[in-house]
């Protein structure tokens, strides 16, 4: 008889534990189908928005809002809720961050009864990268500024930061080396940190992030990196670190990829010319590797993989290196193209599937070419090469942002910048659109700054600001 | 003296029985709680999955206005949001055109992988892959 009690109250404890057991895992399992639903119906409410921000940013709007598919089948905002044929309500916070942002938080809530209620909440932000920037048409340079610098310091190049200009300038005439302007207002660019003194030549520049990469002619330090995510507050203090190139003061062009920088260096018989380094923390730059070339490397481009020199190199003057990988500098099959007669290499562009090169003055060449690099990163003809004419040094080149434009800073007397149309290039017809004649000296350096649409142009002695035909 | 070893072995039966039954209860029931649990636990990843990957899309389009606005724009960026963090590593390529933006998203548990390949940036971005990816193949955590 103990048996048999002890038998049955075994057993309804068994059937109590198995029947609480059963009870609780269907109601977390219906639990879990409820959260999953609300996550579901978040997750398109949020993206329901992405959709409506992807057909017009303006369409976002402040508030509490529902959503539905429309009659033309796309998302759009209705009410201040959503409530699903099963009972979920969701709602969707829109804020304005600025005026390119906005963040929404979308929460869907349920309310079943007992133990079968609750709500999910997810947050995005959404940002109007789909917008596109107007451009000009170059066939005019419309000047609108200038700074003028007297003594002239011979300004060697400029890059762009913000709403700050940094130029590089000889020393023999009293330069300071490394100049920075504040071209916030186009009409009137100016000097700032005027106390700043380089302390040695300086030669092509440019800006990566919050980080100034110069190269110099100070021995044991041709390569300099400057904090400038306060560009205002330039100064030497801002000096992150320094890079000693093998043979004092040789370096002279600069191409960055990434978190990899390549300088080039003037011939040496026996150092490279070609250097990669890491750069991905700018105050600790790290050598990957080096090439050694029979030719100054006056000019750098990156292009699929590519690097293409400007080279003083006689038999390539347009030289290809492969730096897919950094570490492994090699030049590519078939090495360059070799232009007719001798003159050197001096600056290079490329954009999409073409390149461009400038050279120094020839009696019996033009001094710019083009070519086509679609079928093979070496130039292999046709189509091109096309060629124009200059008549004197070219020292640098830039490209707009669509590779329409090629800007040209040359030592023509009365065409210092130049404004190459490359589809008129392209097609055999007369490629140069405008010019601009200057009386502050030859044309040194030059970059387009697509943010505001206009070319920064450096002389021996001014800085030129230029805007396009609106 | 037969008769009591006779009840003796039908209790015990009975017992046994129980046990028996019971054990077969408990592991139903235990398997059931499993299955419960584990459907919360999937539950819990796929909403913070989704929170992940909206997190990647903030991060990602925040990168993207900033590189439409500055092409110097560098990436190597962290940004913390309630649902967790995103971080946009350092943007391969350089100036206008093939550039490649990776973003990686943490929420709880769960990370999320992004690779975006432009085909140029200005004067308007054009995107020419943006997949999830289990392991960068474009972009490097230094």
């Amino acid at each position: 008889m103990l048996d048999i009690l002890l038998g049955v109250a075994i057993f309804a404890i068994f059937i109590g534990i198995a029947g609480h057991s059963l009870l609780t895992s269907q109601r977390l399992t219906i639990s879990s189908g409820d959260r999953l639903r609300a996550v579901s119906l978040t997750e398109e409410a949020i993206e329901a928005v992405r959709s409506i921000r992807d057909g017009d940013f303006d369409d976002l709007i402040e508030g509490t809002h529902g959503i539905r598919i429309g009659d033309d089948g796309i998302w759009e905002f209705n009410g201040s809720e959503t409530v699903s044929s099963d009972g979920y309500t969701t709602s969707i916070v829109i804020t304005a961050v600025d005026d390119n942002r906005y963040s929404a938080s979308a929460t869907t809530t349920w309310d079943f009864g007992v133990q079968r209620s609750g709500s999910v909440t997810i947050s995005s932000t959404y940002s109007n990268w789909r917008q596109e920037r107007s451009m000009g048409t170059w066939n005019v340079l419309l000047h609108t500024g200038t700074h003028l610098e007297d003594p002239a310091p011979n300004f060697n190049d400029i890059a762009i930061k913000g709403n700050y200009a940094f130029v590089t300038s000889e020393v023999d005439g009293g330069g300071a080396g490394l100049y920075v302007f504040d071209v916030s207002n186009l009409s009137l660019p100016t000097r700032i940190a005027e106390g700043f003194v380089l302390g040695a030549e300086g030669h092509q520049l440019l800006v990566s992030g919050d980080t100034l990469f110069v190269i110099t002619s100070m021995p044991g330090a041709e390569l300099q990196a400057y904090d400038i995510s306060a560009p205002e507050e330039f100064s030497a203090g801002k000096l992150i670190d320094t890079y000693n190139i093998p043979e004092s003061g040789k370096a002279r062009s600069m191409a960055i990829y990434g978190t990899t920088l390549f300088v080039g260096s003037q011939q040496d018989g026996s150092q490279p010319e070609l250097y990669s380094f890491n750069v991905s923390d700018p105050s600790d730059i790290s050598l990957l590797d080096s090439l050694n070339d029979s030719g100054s490397y006056n000019g750098i481009t990156l292009n699929g993989g590519y690097a293409y020199i400007a080279n003083s190199e006689d038999v390539a003057e347009l030289t290809v290196i492969d730096v897919f990988d950094p570490s492994n500098l090699q030049f590519a099959p078939g090495i360059g193209y070799n232009l007719t007669d001798v003159p050197d290499g001096r600056a290079v562009v490329s954009f999409e599937n073409s390149v461009a090169i400038g050279r120094s003055v020839g009696d019996v060449i033009q001094e710019l070419a083009l070519f086509d690099i679609a079928d093979s990163p070496v130039p292999s003809p046709p189509p091109g090469p096309w060629y124009r004419g200059v008549g004197t040094d070219v020292h640098d080149m830039d490209r707009s942002a669509t590779g329409k434009y090629i800007f040209v800073a040359t030592e023509h007397e009365s065409a210092e910048v130049q404004v190459i149309d490359s589809d008129l290039w392209r097609a055999g017809q007369m490629p140069l659109i405008a010019s601009y004649d200057t009386d502050t000296g030859i044309g040194r350096g030059l970059i387009y700054d697509p943010i505001r649409d206009r070319l920064f142009a450096v002389t021996i002695s001014a800085l030129l600001i230029f805007s396009p035909n609106p | 003296m037969i008769e009591p070893m006779k009840n003796f072995r039908s209790g015990y039966t009975f017992l046994l029985a129980v046990l028996f039954i019971g054990a077969i209860s408990i592991a139903v029931t235990g398997t059931m709680l499993l299955l419960s649990w584990v459907s919360m636990r999937n539950t819990e990843i796929m909403e913070n999955s989704g929170k992940g990957y909206e997190l990647a899309m903030t991060c990602a389009e925040h990168a993207l206005l900033e590189l439409f606005e500055d092409f110097t724009y560098a990436g190597n960026e962290e940004i913390t949001e309630s649902d967790g963090t995103c971080f946009v590593l350092p943007i391969g390529g350089a100036g206008y055109e093939n550039r490649t933006l990776c973003i990686e998203s943490e929420s709880g548990n769960t990370i999320r992988r992004f690779e975006t390949i432009l085909k140029r940036v200005l004067p308007s971005i054009e995107v020419a892959a943006w997949q999830e990816v289990e392991v960068f193949t474009s972009c490097s955590y230094e």
